[in-house]
């Protein structure tokens, strides 16, 4: 029991400085900026190509999404010599279900308006790490169905800006958009006002000192906000909201503070 | 400038790159990827400056970082 309660233990594990200073410090914003530009560039232009013009996925005459029943017929066929595209048989068998299926006539502009969603996102710098995370999905599809393409360039760039997330969008929109909205265990004043029923105290749990509806820094616990007066006492309730919140569960036992 | 105001402008300077991006990749996209890239890079730095010069200088004192 012992070696699980260590093993389990909660322990914040900091990261390096140079990590903290490259994926968490906006100094390097303009270099994330370029980065951003470029994947998001390339996936406008990828949707693009298949949302307009002569060789469209979408919105042509006949049923949709035919180039796409051709892309993912080429990818489960199986060759008499040489090695099929795809690796994995559970991937071949989900691709031929969705043709057996027709599924390409309403995927095909998941994937057309998705790629011109995250290139579109991605530029503005609007949720950039939830834009590149839906792109390193797109490029992780396709390079299970055996095509390389350009997709493991645009893969470890989605990646690199996914860690950097925080600072990927702070040349664009994210700078006022998420501070605005805040983080589910930090909600932002946004949500705030849209929760402003749902605050729980009127005083500090940790010191009991009195809180500021407006700025006080907040944490989310069972639905319910809970102000702290400042940030080093939002540190110890988030440490160990059941100290602090009655009814929130067991108390952990902790040394005396001196 | 009221706050309103200079959220307007920060939201519509933004949704001006996007419009610009959506426009210049659909009409010209994959002729000159360089003479696509400068044009989105330029109404990205301007959509910034307008950015920092209005809309950052209303909203002062908002929590930085998240």
């Amino acid at each position: 029991m012992a070696l699980l309660q260590r093993t389990f233990e909660k322990r914040d594990l900091r990261d390096p400085s140079l990590i903290r200073a490259i994926f968490s410090n906006t100094w390097l914003a303009p270099l994330w900026l370029l980065a951003r530009l470029y994947l998001g560039y390339q996936w406008l232009l990828a949707g693009s190509h298949k949302v307009w013009g002569e060789g469209r996925w979408i919105a042509v005459g006949g049923p949709d999404g035919l180039p796409l029943r051709s892309f993912w017929e080429r990818a489960i066929a199986i060759p008499e010599q040489g090695r099929p595209a795809i690796t994995y048989d559970w991937y071949r068998d989900f691709l031929t279900f969705m043709v057996n299926h027709e599924w390409y006539r309403w995927f095909s502009w998941v994937i057309a308006l998705g790629e011109t969603t995250v290139g579109i996102l991605l530029i503005v710098g609007a949720f950039a790490g939830l834009a590149a995370l839906a792109g390193a999905f797109m490029n992780f599809n396709f390079m299970l169905a055996g095509s390389a393409s350009i997709n493991p360039v645009l893969f470890v760039i989605a990646l690199l800006i996914l860690f950097g997330w925080k600072t990927a969008g702070w040349i664009g929109v994210d700078r006022w958009l998420l501070p605005a909205l805040g983080t589910p265990w930090q909600p932002g004043p946004v949500f705030r006002r849209v929760l402003k029923g749902r605050v729980a105290n009127e005083a500090c749990p940790v010191c009991q000192m009195p809180v500021d509806p407006a700025r006080s820094p907040a944490s989310a616990y069972n639905g319910l906000i809970y102000l702290s007066c400042c940030p080093v006492c939002k540190e110890r309730l988030d440490a160990q909201p059941a100290r602090y919140i009655v009814g929130l569960g067991p108390a952990i036992p902790v040394p005396a503070e001196g | 400038m009221n706050k309103a105001l200079a959220l307007v402008t920060g939201v519509t300077a933004w949704a001006a790159v996007a419009v610009v991006a959506v426009l210049i990749v659909f009409n010209m996209g994959g002729k000159n990827q360089v003479f696509m890239f400068l044009p989105i890079l330029a109404v990205v730095a301007a959509a910034w400056a307008i950015g920092e010069l209005v809309t950052e200088r209303v909203f002062t004192g908002h929590e930085k970082g998240v």
